[in-house]
């Protein structure tokens, strides 16, 4: 076996040109100069940033490349900011080629004696690592980092992505006073360019540019645009929230179309029907849905004959559950094609659901693909269609005049349910007979737990009788894999009664752990300490002795993005206690029923003695899968009473008879 | 420094009987199925040593995977530098009934870089497969061999080292030339070395059978007691062109002085000026190595650098001078030059790293024990121990990375094994004194101030260089409390003597005690909640209690509402071998008093104690945790 490690020799560095791109000098004055800083509280900031971007013909690469050339000036705060001096330039493969960079310069300034002091950046410094067979990355750091550096660098990527020209995040981590991002492009291409995120540019300048770059012999003239903003904030992640790159605001380009040697016009981003056209003639796409034979021949003739469409459904998404398992490879496109995913019993993600697919129109159902984005994958585009956004697909069938999503490339989901990932905006519903439609990702199980305990107190102050825990959607399928973790329910059990303070678990059992289309139900009997030995007197205890909320889990002073929980979800407990003879009710917490506005969450608490039983419902309900950032502060005060509420204890009068 | 990946593929290798076995389920004893995940069924791993450069290990492994929590073991992770070469991977899985359902070999394994995100420069590699079976159990066997230019790390042997993996039968066999002096170190073994000799060579082959799979319990020791090992070093070794010869750590701490850090404490000229004008301004060698430590740190920053020989070399110190950045090895080598400039003698020590307190092996010098470098400075009365890395800890701070544990300084005159600064339970301490008022309708108002010292000393140490805005998020952590906010926040540092962190706060808490009709719900601790452990029945490890501490939390609350009769007052004090507990609560008029301190000691402590150390934690859990219902005076 060869192994070349080529970390120091990979890096093919020309001399480094003239500076590309014109920054105003660096002067004591504007050294010390923190007053553009967007943020007093940052540890490092943007003085100025600029980017530029041509497409030009590569000797090096014979071919078309897209040069991108980037230069910052950032100032080092504090100690904290000095990571803010280390940068990793990830480098992608497209097909055989991978992008390269040139020309990386870089240098510290620092206020010695009174006078700047300048270090640079060492060739020898700089290296890349291939990281894998897809990606290399270029990593350097800059010398004689202190609090109050200014460091500058620069370099030039060239990419064969000419379909992506080269984005331009204005936004990141760190705080910037002026980003600037200027395309040149050639005539001979038409873009689509978005702007993301909630910021604003500040300025757009273009003008038309005569011969600016000469391709394929011919002299063309080019679009020269300079998009700006100022005073940009950094971008900060919060808890429950999309994927960060459907926040940060960043310029993007999608070819749309660009002229060919030959006179024509080769089309690249298209209209929504003419990409409905091209995934229904891809081999691996629509060649897959016109497999029905090659399944009905496969498929037990019962199922077929099942006259429930929704039960018939549910055995056809069991059938491939079974048949063909995931490799772990997403993709809405078919990896090995149906015939050979049944033989190999493993596939991707388009072999396993376009089989689901095909197997439903096989049984007589209607049923049709969604292309989707998982959640870490970032929000489709919605103006127009961007085929690359779409990195999974999932079947949509028509029962009772309803579509009902489905993914079964997880067994432990039920049919009608989707996994977390796939929830997410909206995905596009392929039709091969009309235009293809936006459909929502949405879940119509609702998480539940519920919690549910029949028993007796003891005048050992022991709690004594049955708790089921009941879970179905998410919930369900999160305790699923929990359990399933464990070599045997029985080793789950141990560790649970573990973790579960004043408690003790006699026995357990769990129903349906595999067959997630039945309610997952663990069932334990147990004693629970919930007060001292009881005594004439005074008796007080929380008969929420599971589960009882006591920390808030939205307890910031401050939310910018929507709150998205991927499920309503809904914790319920039913407790009934036996009281011992002789108890009489002194006081208890009050019935309690909260609701933010239009029911999105409810809080629900009641309690009731009747004949020495003690019954108390309480409910928590979440009854949105997404809150906006102002709802926060709802769900806030919400669990904040859930917690207050939760304090109060039931009292009691003990008389021994 | 990485030295720990590469005895973590101390798997195997050996002569192929790969198709004539039988590796159906059934053939699993049923007891080596309990609290297992997976089974490894046969394991041989031999080493041939022809020359200290060139040692072939042969590995043929094969695991039954029993269900999906057993599945990392079915996975191939080998590690590799510019010292190794692997090849001849190949491999089948088998069905349940050890039918063939498959087979892979070099071309199906991912290579990529093993460097990770905070690693600036590294070239350590790793190759990688997965297989995609999803039908359990089933079976995976294969074989790879891996050509070592080195034996200064050999694999070590560890066949009952995962918990939940049981083995049927391993074998660990090491072959060399017959004269060669090898040291050797075994633990728990079922059977000692078969050894055969000849003219040619001598082999050495140990073997374990019908290792059952384990309960991991709660507050183990960190190397659970059974736990079988060998490890094998020959004397004379070569590592990089380096070749040395190591009987015990006194060797070792010479060779590695010799071989790798001589030559390196090159400061330039007007550094050593710089060094020596900025000691001259105090008379005592610690002021003035405090000064110069002060200087390192405004000077340099730490950058993860591992490449070089096997991550041991550090860059020198005019390195370190101009570019002013370097790994742990640089940082402390640069430092130590500095000190050498003002003629402080200082000492670069080897430790492992890490809030489980680790030490290195006494008794076997070898060079896979540490994983960090360090520095010691004696001094006439006392010593000195510095972290290079951090640009923020207190002169002579090591905090719970690197406190009390044996380590390696590395000297002219050979190695000394030294344990570093222990910090006992008693200065180990967070004291937090509480003032509040209490409005009428159950808010609290007031301030909260804490000083840390001692292994507690970095609790809240890093928020003191946060923004004022991730200080509160920070806080919010700490101290988790519903409707919690803070107002004030300050941080000072005192380093007097040991160093001290105090952390002032104003704080308001809406609502905090509950009120309910005429009555007050109040919970007096607000902070310092002890967490519950876990129960452990039928216990066979020791109980291990890592790290000791005291915490103090004293509170005082005046409510506004007159209150109604008073709190029956609390004096308790709970013992046991493993810790003290004390709880005072006291009222009068509208004033509550509250006192907590809990000491908790470090040690090794059998396993029936386990049980007493439950009972006592259980007995503060529940204290912690007491609600008082305060009636309101209805005057």
């Amino acid at each position: 076996m060869k192994i070349i490690l080529l970390f120091f020799a990979i890096n093919f560095y020309y001399i480094a040109q003239a500076q590309q791109i014109d920054f105003p000098p660096v002067t004591i004055g504007t050294f010390s100069n923190t007053e553009s800083n967007p943020d007093p509280n940052a540890d490092a900031f943007v003085v100025l940033e600029k980017g530029r971007t041509h497409m030009d013909v590569s000797e090096r690469d014979r071919g078309l490349r897209i040069f991108h050339t980037y230069k910052a000036r950032i100032k080092i705060l504090t100690q904290e900011g000095f990571d803010e001096a280390n940068f990793t330039i990830p480098l992608y493969s497209f097909g055989k080629d991978f992008e390269y960079v040139e020309n990386v310069v870089g240098k510290t300034y620092n206020l010695e004696n009174g006078r700047l002091a300048e270090t640079l950046l060492e060739r020898k410094n700089v290296v890349t690592e291939n990281k894998s067979e897809f990606l290399k990355l270029t990593k350097f750091t800059l010398p004689n980092i202190k609090v109050g550096s200014l460091i500058e660098i620069e370099y030039q990527i060239v990419s064969p992505d000419i379909f992506n020209f080269r984005s331009w995040q204005f936004q990141s981590n760190l705080p910037k006073a002026r980003s600037e991002y200027n395309v040149r492009i050639p005539a001979i291409c038409n873009y689509n360019v978005t702007l993301k995120g909630a910021l604003k540019l500040e300025d757009t300048k273009s003008k038309k540019e005569s011969e600016c770059v000469v391709i394929m012999g011919r002299r063309i003239d080019c679009s020269n645009i300079t998009y700006s903003m100022n005073a940009i904030p950094a971008f900060k992640e919060e808890a429950f929230m999309l994927a960060p790159k459907n926040y940060i605001s960043a310029i993007n380009f999608e070819l749309v179309e660009m002229a060919n040697p030959n006179g024509g016009i080769d089309k690249y981003t298209k209209a929504w029907k003419d990409v409905d056209m091209d995934l229904m003639n891809e081999r691996s796409f629509g060649g897959q849905l016109k497999k029905i034979d090659f399944i009905k021949d496969k498929l037990d003739p019962k199922i077929l004959e099942i006259p429930d469409h929704y039960h018939r459904a549910t055995e056809i998404y069991k059938w491939i559950n079974k048949n063909i398992k995931l490799n772990n490879i997403y993709g809405k496109y078919s990896q090995h094609g149906i015939e050979e995913a049944f033989q190999k019993r493993n596939g991707n993600v388009g072999d396993i659901n376009l089989a689901l697919i095909t197997a439903f129109n096989a049984a007589g159902l209607e049923a049709y693909p969604v292309i989707i984005s998982t959640r870490n994958n970032g929000l489709p585009h919605d103006l127009h269609p961007i085929l690359s956004d779409f990195n999974y697909v999932i079947a949509a069938v028509k029962i009772n005049d309803e579509f009902t999503l489905a993914d079964a490339t997880e067994p432990l989901v039920p049919f009608g349910q989707l996994p977390l990932h796939c929830i997410n905006g909206r995905g596009r519903i392929i039709f091969s007979r009309k235009s293809s439609e936006w459909i929502d990702l949405t879940n119509k199980i609702v998480s539940v737990t519920d919690y549910h305990f029949n028993g007796k107190l003891d005048s050992d102050g022991k709690l004594k009788g049955t708790l089921m825990i009941s879970n179905t959607g998410l919930d369900a399928l999160n305790k699923r894999k929990e359990i399933l973790h464990y070599p045997s329910f029985e080793e789950y059990t141990e560790q649970y009664d573990d973790k579960l303070t004043y408690t003790r678990i006699l026995q357990s059992s769990v129903e349906n752990l595999e067959n997630p289309d039945q309610i997952l139900l663990e069932k334990y009997d147990i004693e629970v300490n919930v007060t001292d030995q009881i005594k004439a007197g005074h008796v007080q205890f929380n008969p929420i002795f599971i589960s009882r909320i006591t920390k808030n889990p939205f307890n910031l002073d401050e939310r910018n993005y929507d709150v998205d929980l991927g499920a309503r979800d809904l914790e319920k407990h039913t407790i009934e206690i036996e009281l011992p003879e002789g108890f009489t009710f002194k006081q208890g917490p009050k019935k309690v029923n909260l609701a933010l506005p239009e029911n999105s969450a409810r809080y629900y608490y009641s309690s009731e003695i009747k004949d020495n039983k003690l019954t108390v419902a309480q409910q928590i309900a979440l009854n949105r899968a997404i809150y906006s950032s102002d709802a926060y502060f709802g769900l806030k005060e919400l669990f904040s009473r859930i917690i207050q509420h939760m304090q109060i204890d039931h009292e009691f009068n003990y008389q021994p008879k | 420094m990485k030295l720990k990946y590469f005895y973590l593929i101390a798997m195997s290798l050996s002569s192929l009987a790969l198709s004539a076995q039988d590796y159906a389920v059934s053939h699993i004893p049923n007891e080596l199925k309990s609290r297992a995940t997976a089974i490894v069924r046969d394991e041989q791993t031999s080493f041939d040593m022809k020359a200290e450069n060139n040692i072939t290990e042969t590995v043929t492994r094969a695991v039954t995977i029993l269900n999906q929590s057993g599945e990392d073991y079915a996975q191939l992770t080998l590690y590799y530098d510019k010292s190794k070469v692997i090849k001849d991977i190949k491999g089948f899985v088998y069905d349940e009934f050890g039918k063939q359902i498959g087979k892979f070999n070099q071309k199906d394994f991912k290579d990529y870089s093993a460097t990770d995100g905070g690693t600036m420069y590294g070239d350590l590699r790793v190759k990688h497969y997965a297989p995609s079976v999803t039908m359990y159990p089933y079976t995976i066997v294969y074989s790879y061999e891996i050509k070592h230019g080195q034996n200064l790390f050999i694999p070590y042997w560890y066949p009952n080292r995962n918990s939940d993996l049981a083995v049927e039968k391993s074998s660990y066999q090491f072959s060399c030339k017959p004269d060669l002096n090898l040291r050797i170190k075994t633990e728990n073994l079922q059977q000692e070395a078969i050894v055969s000799k000849d003219d040619k060579g001598k082999t050495y082959t140990w073997t374990a059978t019908k290792l059952n799979a384990r309960k991991i319990e709660p507050y183990s020791p960190i190397e659970h007691p059974s736990k079988m090992v060998v490890k094998i070093v020959p004397e004379t070794f070569q590592y990089y062109k380096k070749r040395g010869t190591v009987r015990d750590w006194k060797d070792m701490g010479k060779w590695i002085h010799d071989e790798l850090l001589v030559g390196k404490q090159d400061l330039p000229a007007t550094t050593v000026e710089k060094a020596k004008q900025i000691a001259s301004q105090f008379d005592n060698p610690k002021d003035k190595a405090k000064a110069l430590y002060k200087f390192m740190q405004d000077k340099t920053r730490y950058i993860s650098i591992q490449v070089g020989i096997g991550g041991l070399e550090p860059f020198p110190a005019s390195y370190v001078d101009k570019l002013g950045y370097g790994d742990c090895k640089a940082l402390v080598n640069y430092m130590q030059a500095l000190l050498a400039a003002v003629d402080i003698p200082s000492l670069y020590c080897v430790v492992e790293s890490g809030h489980q307190k680790i030490s290195l092996d006494e008794t076997f010098a070898n060079a896979v024990d540490g994983n960090h470098i360090i520095l010691c400075v004696p001094f006439e009365n006392d010593t000195a121990w510095l972290e290079c890395t951090s640009n923020k800890s207190p002169f002579g701070y090591l905090g719970d990375f690197t406190d009390d544990r044996l380590v390696l300084a590395c000297t002219a005159e050979g190695g000394k094994v030294l344990r570093t600064h222990t910090y006992p339970a008693d200065e180990s301490l967070q004291i937090r004194k509480n003032e509040f008022k209490v409005s009428k309708d159950g808010s609290l108002d007031g301030t909260v101030a804490t000083s840390f010292s001692g292994s507690q000393f970095e609790n809240h140490f890093h928020n003191m260089f946060n923004s004022l805005p991730d200080q509160n998020k920070q806080l919010k952590k700490y101290y988790d409390v519903n409707n919690i906010a803070f107002n004030i926040i300050d941080y000072k540092v005192n380093t007097e003597a040991a160093p001290i962190l105090v952390e002032n706060l104003t704080v308001n808490i809406r609502n905090y005690v509950v009120k309910n009709g005429m009555n007050y719900i109040f919970t007096p601790n607000i902070f310092n909640i002890q967490r519950h452990i876990p129960e452990s029945r039928n216990r066979i490890n020791p109980l291990y209690i890592n790290r000791g501490y005291t915490d103090v939390d004293e509170s005082e609350f005046i409510f506004e509402e007159k209150l109604k009769g008073f709190l029956v007052p609390i004096n308790e004090k709970i013992e046991c071998p493993m810790g003290t507990y004390e709880l005072k609560i006291s009222s009068e008029g509208q004033k509550i008093n509250y006192y907590r301190k809990l000491e908790i000691k470090d040690g090794t402590y059998s396993a029936d104690q386990y049980q007493t150390y439950y009972d006592f934690i259980s007995k503060v859990a529940a204290n912690d945790r007491l609600r008082y219902t305060i009636n309101i005076s209805d005057e």
